[in-house]
């Protein structure tokens, strides 16, 4: 999911060691999302003149040049292998690509533009979350609908897939969590704790916790199977925009967004899983575009220039 | 019989994105499917255009239709209308939440200002009182935020926005889609002022159509 919804005031005290800048892409126009393979070997972006970029990582050689054909894209979303690629537009299209010949495997048009766009861990279904539209799930190569959640008020915001790939779990604008059987869709559990719109979703390694965040500015640990919650965070200054956890279950990293004005830079909070500890702190120069943890357990966050994407590893 | 694999709109929309059906430049696709849709059903009143929730939906609004505190700065506004449904009838009962944000574009999460959950009137009417929202800085235009359900009829997320906007330039008709998020030039709304000029008053009507489950 790279939607900016926002992004975060907070003064923010160096903590922990500060992020390296490890690779820097040239863009020909400023880019306004970015996408990384959980391999940490390729990263794609789309950029204002309405191009989508692929390069190698970590030298930084470009791929492939995709032209949108002028569409406003709204999400992208890349395969943890970086097969492929896909992209929603403002106009309700959804486009998938092999990232290495550049070739479009799917095309679907839908109702509306896209919340939500998240790969399965195996890259073989793709999940659609349309604005005010139900959850949706497609074989990507084939470009069949596999399925369909629950129709709920709004729409979902977030999507998240269990490491199984057995469960799906939604952040709905009703506030709702929910958490489905990915194969079927029967919905397996709920929580509606949340004032707020949660914004995120995560599970832990294990698969036995849903970790959601979202306006309320609170961390909720969910028992992901009665969707119960286990335990929650102490109240941050601004809401949570994403989590990610580390592939060993045991970090977690919280984007905040300035909820006053969601195009300013959020600080980027590392927390223990195991015990909400922070262990390190950034707050970027400029907004963070995308980025998240490489299966290696690097974490990796990019931010744009004008004419650049910088990649930072933050961990 | 074969079951549709699409519903009317999803099949609509494919069409238009394979080029079997088109639109003159000045009708927006959602708008044209939706006219489209109407015409098939033979409706009175076409459903109001629904637009995006946004992330700063919360639940549990006040019901209190004076959202405008005596020394809230900004102008005040009054949003008067009522809420249909597609035959035409009103509906009584109906809940309207509305939530926006103050006049400098900030919302209150951690409260609730500026956020209502109000019920129509037996004769399907409903008003509030507050300021005229500022601009969020990641959004194009002013807004109020609008959820309205009623039993047996689908729920609408929508928004309000307003033909004094400075973003329109005084020609919504032409400029409305300057924010990305509208979709719809319906749901932008004539502003009349009253009052006098120590005490100018903004004036709103923004009727609303809920269509059948």
């Amino acid at each position: 999911m790279t939607r900016p919804f926002a992004a975060g005031l907070m003064l923010v005290g160096s903590l922990g060691a500060q992020p390296t800048e490890v690779a820097t892409l040239a863009t020909p126009a400023k880019a306004t999302s970015f996408v990384l393979a959980k391999t940490g070997r390729l990263a794609g972006a789309v950029c204002e003149d309405r191009k989508l970029l692929l390069w190698t990582l970590p030298d930084g050689r470009m791929l492939q040049t995709i032209d949108l054909s002028g569409r406003d894209i709204d999400a992208i979303a890349i395969s943890e292998d970086g097969a492929r690629i896909a992209a929603g537009d403002h106009g309700g299209g959804y486009t998938v690509w092999a990232t290495s010949t550049g070739a479009r495997q799917m095309h679907i048009q839908m109702p509306f533009y896209p919340f939500a766009l998240v790969f399965s861990p195996d890259g073989k279904r793709l999940a659609i979350a349309p604005v005010g539209e139900p959850v949706q799930i497609y074989d990507p190569a084939s470009g069949q609908k596999r399925l369909a959640l629950q129709r709920t008020t709004g729409g979902t915001a977030a999507i998240a897939f269990s490491r199984d790939g057995g469960r799906i779990a939604t952040a709905g604008t009703d506030t709702v969590v929910r958490i489905y059987d990915a194969r079927g869709g029967e919905l397996l559990a709920r929580n509606a704790d949340f004032l707020l719109v949660p914004l995120t979703a995560s599970f832990t390694a294990d698969g036995k916790q849903l970790l959601a965040a979202g306006a309320d500015k609170i961390i909720a640990w969910l028992d992901a199977a009665n969707g119960n919650v286990i335990r929650a965070s102490a109240k941050a200054a601004d809401p949570v925009m994403s989590l990610h956890v580390s592939p060993d279950g045991s970090l977690v990293a919280a984007l905040l967004m300035h909820a006053d004005n969601m195009l300013m830079a959020g600080p980027l909070v590392i927390s223990e899983t195991a015990s909400g500890r922070k262990v390190q702190e950034w707050l970027p120069a400029s907004l963070a575009l995308g980025g998240g943890w490489t299966e290696d357990g690097r974490l990796l966050v990019a931010t744009a220039t004008a004419k650049a994407i910088h990649i930072w590893r933050v961990r | 019989m074969l079951k549709a694999r699409f519903t009317r709109r999803e099949s609509l929309l494919q069409c238009a994105a394979l080029g079997l059906l088109r639109f003159a430049p000045s009708v927006g696709l959602h708008q044209a499917v939706s006219a489209l849709e109407a015409q098939e059903r033979n409706i009175a009143r076409k459903p109001t255009q629904w637009n995006e929730i946004g992330p700063f939906y919360k639940r549990l609004a006040p019901n209190n239709m004076q959202l405008r505190a005596p020394d809230d700065p900004g102008l005040p506004v009054t949003v008067r209308g009522k809420v249909f449904d597609i035959r035409g009838d009103t509906l009584a009962g109906a809940m309207i939440e509305v939530w926006h944000a103050d006049h400098l574009g900030h919302y209150d999460l951690d409260g609730y200002r500026f956020r209502a959950s109000l019920s129509s009137d037996p004769a399907g009417k409903y008003s509030f009182d507050s300021v005229m929202p500022g601009h969020y800085p990641a959004r194009v235009c002013q807004h109020i935020h609008y959820l309205v359900t009623a039993p047996g009829h689908k729920p609408l997320v929508t928004q309000l926005y307003f033909a004094t906007d400075p973003v329109f330039e005084g020609d919504p008709d032409r400029n409305y889609s300057r924010d990305p998020l509208v979709m719809s030039r319906e749901l932008v709304r004539p502003v009349t002022l009253s009052g006098d000029p120590k005490s100018i008053q903004a004036n709103v009507n923004f009727e609303v159509v809920l269509d059948r489950l």
